[in-house]
């Protein structure tokens, strides 16, 4: 018995050294070579693969692109948008996505999941309304002098409310609660091995997916294809410089986890979290700042449509664990500043302002420049 | 004789690192045989055959209801459909082999269902439950849905019951009853016998294939997406910063997910002590298990199901997660803490190597 409990505690102690052994975690003071886009390769091919994120940058795509064919009186079809959402019963345009095995609602935030299914419900509902919208009814509205939005009784346009609303619950949901979480990336996640018929490790390849639903091109061209949260990041680069600052952090931690500086790894982590709470917040006041001269021109659809972007932005903030901003405040910003109860019937200039000061005060490095975002 | 102890630190250093449970496997010397026969005979099947009794009978009395809607066959059925989802999670921990062939726990019990997906094959009235579009429109949850209505009184529920949902409700307990039935038949001697494979002598040991490895594999995997994720742990706002899921319950319009919980639970803690005959603790004991700060392992699980039954949680469970969370998010670290117990300390220390992944990549 002596003998057994003593090999178990040597097996134990051998397991805990074989783990050090396995996984070298001590970090080379080593010059990481950082290249300049997103390339990475082994063995004279890349190691770099994020398609399952760019079919759900293009699923969303083609959801909004449908839900938008009601601006000009379409009818929606109820079982055709949550078809979309869960990639059922081929809804896409291509084979290659219906048949990706992807699909978005099952990447979406649970809690939330319904919020955007009742949406899509809605969306289907309003489209064959026939009167226009007011307070408390859903239906078309007039955006500017020759176009129309379809909006719900509260104002919200669909398109913007789905866009915006699953690029955070999905795309930075994943970035920030999946792919960026210690599970995917931590010290004991696979970085020796390939995985199974592949040129990449799981921790590799958990990071280029986190990178995926950035949207951005791998070159980082600003003129070049920039979709979702690239599109946006380069949208307040001129006050953020996040594009810079992220094109950096994903480019040096994933060459850290090649070269298992995992110090540095965590270091870039961390910068992802930041910026993207940054951009989202910085997004959210540009919109405010949209909603209020919206408002001085007495352009009601316009309103809506920024604040539906608003929304979604401001919303967005919620998926960062380590956010600055506390629910609470989430909550007054959606559910006070963007109307009462989030009815953008009942927006004002005041409580559009107050929502920005909400904000502020969240992002005090915003402040010197958020009347201009 | 240091020399031999440093060769074998050298052997289990370098095996670690090729996830080779073979030297780990020559350490037990535990006969198998007999804990097989008593978790297989005495266990497995008598579940499987309680849940293919109740789930006929599920099945029945949602017939007599369809045909005779009074308050007494709706009752009937209601009492029918907690007892079949009770024998459930009986069978829950056993979700290998037959299970597996049919897809049972998928047929059975996917939660939240989609009551919107139900309302369009209720529409349309062409639906086929086999499909895996339909997976979150069938099953118990399903059931309860028609069958507990809280904004309804049960006269007007009793009066809502029209053709169209009485054909969908048969087609989910036929469906349900039916797939119970062959996992049962599967399982049994004078059926397909997968107890005699089960039990047989070529399936000891703890390789991938064996039963000990199917069954610590699939125990874990359901005790961790079911019971904590599924049961407690998603509702309770656990994988979404804190936000709760009320809708996500396992008897959301039934009210007793509580029930069903306790009732997992109590059908793991019979697994593994292998009701009154061998069980995993006498085999954790048999190769002296120990935890990794060197306690005796099979004591400390036992104590471990104590803990997380000391807890007290009251139906219905959406009530309790919204008024007081604290006991919810409590039985959720205790369960959190049997798992490394099952999952590190037990499967390392039988050499079971764990073969299930989370599934969500990409």
């Amino acid at each position: 018995m002596n003998i057994i409990k003593g090999i178990n505690v040597l097996f134990f102690a051998a397991l805990a050294i074989s783990f050090l052994s396995c996984n070298d975690s001590e970090d080379p003071e080593v010059a990481l070579d950082v290249p300049e886009t997103y390339s990475f390769s082994r063995n004279g091919e890349s190691s770099v693969s994020y398609s399952g994120q760019t079919a759900r940058l293009d699923m969303l795509a083609e959801l909004k692109a449908y839900i938008g064919t009601a601006h000009n009186g379409a009818e929606l079809s109820e079982a055709t948008l949550l078809d979309m959402f869960a990639n059922e019963n081929n809804p896409f345009s291509t084979t290659t996505l219906n048949e990706s095995g992807k699909q978005l609602e099952s990447k979406t935030f649970l809690a939330d999941v319904d919020f955007f299914k009742n949406i899509l419900i809605s969306a289907a509902e309003a489209s064959i309304a026939t009167e226009p919208a007011v307070q408390g009814q859903a239906g078309l509205i007039n955006r500017g002098a020759d176009r129309f939005i379809l909006v719900d009784e509260k104002g919200w346009e669909y398109t913007q409310l789905v866009e915006k609303g699953l690029m955070g619950a999905t795309f930075l949901h994943q970035i920030f609660n999946v792919y960026l979480t210690d599970a995917k990336i931590g010290n004991n996640v696979e970085n020796t091995e390939l995985s199974e018929g592949k040129n990449y490790t799981a921790m590799e390849h958990h990071w280029d997916e986190a990178f995926g639903y950035w949207g951005v091109n791998p070159e980082f061209d600003e003129e070049g294809e920039n979709r979702f949260w690239g599109n946006y990041t380069y949208g307040r680069e001129a006050y953020l410089g996040s594009a810079a600052i992220l094109k950096e952090a994903f480019l040096k931690g994933r060459t850290a986890i090649v070269s298992r500086a995992y110090d540095i790894r965590d270091e870039q982590r961390d910068v992802i979290y930041e910026q993207f709470e940054l951009i989202a917040a910085a997004t959210a006041i540009h919109y405010i700042n949209e909603g209020l001269s919206d408002i001085s021109n007495g352009d009601i659809g316009n309103l809506f449509h920024h604040a539906s972007e608003g929304y979604g932005f401001a919303m967005a903030l919620k998926y960062n664990p380590y956010k600055k901003i506390t629910s609470e405040q989430i909550d007054s910003i959606l559910n006070e500043g963007l109307g009462t109860d989030g009815d953008f019937w009942t927006i004002t200039a005041e409580s559009l302002n107050s929502a920005k000061i909400t904000l502020v005060t969240a992002y005090p490095e915003l402040a010197e420049f958020a009347d201009d975002l | 004789m240091r020399n031999l102890l440093f060769f074998i630190f050298g052997t289990i250093v370098l095996a670690s690192c090729t996830t080779d449970g073979e030297i780990l496997g020559k350490m037990n010397d535990f006969d198998q045989g007999p804990m097989l026969q008593n978790i297989g005979n005495e266990l497995i099947l008598p579940v499987y055959q309680n849940l293919s009794t109740s789930t006929q009978e599920l099945k029945n009395s949602v017939e007599i209801l369809v045909e005779a809607p009074t308050l007494e066959s709706l009752e009937q059925a209601r009492t029918r459909l907690k007892q079949a989802r009770l024998d459930w999670q009986y069978c829950s921990p056993y979700q290998f082999g037959p299970a597996e062939t049919y897809a049972l726990s998928a047929v059975l019990n996917i939660y939240p269902i989609d009551v919107n997906q139900i309302e369009r094959n209720l529409s349309e009235e062409t639906y086929d439950l086999n499909t895996l579009s339909n997976s979150d429109a069938r099953g118990f949850q399903t059931l309860g849905y028609f069958l507990h209505q809280p904004d309804l009184t049960d006269e007007e529920l009793l009066a809502a019951l029209t053709g169209t949902k009485t054909d969908y409700m048969l087609a989910v307990a036929t469906q349900i009853a039916s797939t119970s039935l062959s996992v049962y038949t599967a399982w049994s001697s004078e059926g397909g016998n997968y107890l005699g494979t089960f039990t047989s002598e070529d399936a000891f040991g703890v390789n991938v294939g064996s039963s000990v490895g199917k069954l610590v594999n699939a125990m874990n995997q359901d005790f961790e997406r079911n019971t904590r994720d599924g049961k407690i742990g998603i509702p309770a706002g656990v994988r979404s910063l804190g936000e709760p899921i009320l809708t996500a319950t396992e008897a959301y319009y039934a009210d007793y997910s509580v029930e069903l919980f306790e009732a997992s639970i109590s059908a793991y803690h019979q697994l593994y002590t292998g009701g009154s005959d061998v069980g995993l603790d006498d085999y954790l004991k048999a190769i002296q298990a120990t935890t990794t700060s060197n306690e005796e392992l099979a004591e400390k699980i036992d104590k471990q199901f104590e803990t997380i039954k000391m807890v007290s949680l009251s139906d219905p469970l959406t009530t309790q997660i919204t008024n007081d969370i604290d006991p919810v998010l409590e039985v959720f670290a205790e369960m959190q803490r049997l798992i490394v117990m099952f999952k590190t300390d037990m499967a390392s220390s039988m050499g079971v190597v764990i073969t299930y992944q989370d599934n969500d990549g990409d």
